[in-house]
């Protein structure tokens, strides 16, 4: 592995300066590794780099996902940050998890995977999508495709927003100023498959279709592509299609289809039931089984191993509780 | 005079930042709530002395609850 200058990699941190293969596109900062891409993307936004500036890791040594949980983030995957600036209010800004969710698998889908995401943004693959080339002989991985703590899926990666800037405006109001995205991406497995305790749970794209991820000489470009191809795509999305009812709309049509949660029973911190609906907000709709429809917007999503049962419900007949919240 | 720190968006609370008693900056981070996966601090306006927390972690909140008073 080199780094971008032909150097070999050393392993240590590069120096942050842009490449300059990007014609004129937002600039891509490519580290051979870093503590995590979200707080260089910090770094990048304080200096005044533009919407949908990246940063691409090979590795990171303090990588993070959701409140501050590790994140694996060996030499296997794509470890990417992107600065958003957008100006907008926060009620309407926490859309952009949404967004983002969708543009990723967009892209996936644009490249023949059938990625699917619990909300509100993780992105699942179907177990039963992995490991296809090898069905036929049966030389799969003993309890690959069984149901796991996602059920039928795996997890192949996620996405976090961290707001970084905000301006307070007229009134008690906020709006938000700055934001830095982050998505995690399993490419291949780690060297020796995932750990035990995420074989159950974590997939990669190298197991739906090797050609996705390219032989192990040219992995370096390979990621690089996908960074420069996601990182379009959510420079696009972001915020335009959170900023419009129109086409929040449409992301959130797609998202349903794309639905790993929706019509499943699951848990949601105290909140027990099944999976309606995503509201015209973005706000994922729990039905308990008192018939109370809870208005999720944050929280632990847990997938029941089993789908629930059959919906015949329809939204109209619920004992639907706007104003409820998942207290 | 006492400032009330309201929540600006609805969420859950992740992390709180400061404790009773705490002398903060213009500036500090005092809570971060997270709103469909959306990290989002709240900050210090101004200086002062945190005189009570009205939330704890992992509690559902809606925007323009009070969070904190601060004594200026």
């Amino acid at each position: 592995m080199t780094r971008d200058d032909g150097r070999p990699d050393d392993g240590r941190p590069d120096d942050g300066r842009p490449d300059d293969d990007h014609g004129d596109g937002p600039p891509l900062v490519e580290l051979a590794s870093s503590p995590s891409t979200q707080e260089a993307a910090r770094r990048l936004f304080a200096d005044g780099a533009p919407h949908g500036a990246l940063v691409l890791a090979h590795v990171q040594t303090a990588g993070r996902g959701r409140r501050g949980r590790t994140w694996l983030s060996g030499p296997h995957g794509l470890w990417l940050s992107m600065v958003v600036r957008a100006a907008m209010p926060l009620s309407r800004a926490a859309r952009l998890p949404l967004v983002a969710a969708d543009a990723v698998v967009g892209v996936l889908a644009a490249r023949g995977v059938d990625a699917r995401v619990k909300w509100p943004n993780d992105v699942l693959l179907p177990a039963a999508t992995l490991f296809a080339a090898t069905h036929a002989t049966g030389d799969v991985r003993a309890g690959a495709l069984a149901d796991g703590p996602l059920g039928p899926y795996r997890k192949v990666g996620g996405l976090l927003l961290e707001v970084v800037d905000t301006m307070r405006g007229p009134g008690e109001g906020v709006a938000l100023q700055g934001a830095v995205l982050g998505l995690g991406l399993n490419l291949r497995a780690p060297d020796g498959g995932f750990p035990d305790e995420l074989r159950a749970i974590a997939g990669c794209l190298a197991d739906v279709d090797a050609n996705l991820v390219g032989a192990a000489a040219d992995f370096a470009a390979v990621r690089r592509a996908w960074a420069r191809a996601l990182g379009s795509a959510l420079a696009h999305a972001l915020p335009a299609d959170a900023d419009d009812d129109t086409r929040f709309a449409a992301v959130v049509a797609r998202l349903r289809r794309r639905s790993a949660t929706l019509g499943r029973r699951v848990t949601v911190d105290s909140v027990v039931g099944l999976a309606m609906d995503i509201d015209d907000d973005g706000a994922l709709l729990v039905r308990d089984d008192a018939g109370h429809v809870h208005v999720v917007r944050a929280g632990d999503v847990v997938l029941s191993p089993a789908a629930g049962p059959p919906c015949s419900t329809t939204r109209a007949d619920w004992t639907y509780q706007a104003a409820e919240k998942a207290r | 005079m006492a400032t009330e720190i309201k929540a600006h968006i609805t969420g859950t609370i992740w992390k709180i930042k400061a404790a009773v008693g705490d002398s903060i900056d213009e500036g500090d981070t005092l809570i971060i709530i997270e709103s469909m996966k959306m990290e989002m601090p709240i900050e210090a306006q101004d200086p002062g002395t945190v005189k009570e927390v009205r939330c704890r972690e992992g509690q559902p909140v809606t925007e323009g609850d009070v969070l904190m008073v601060i004594d200026d």
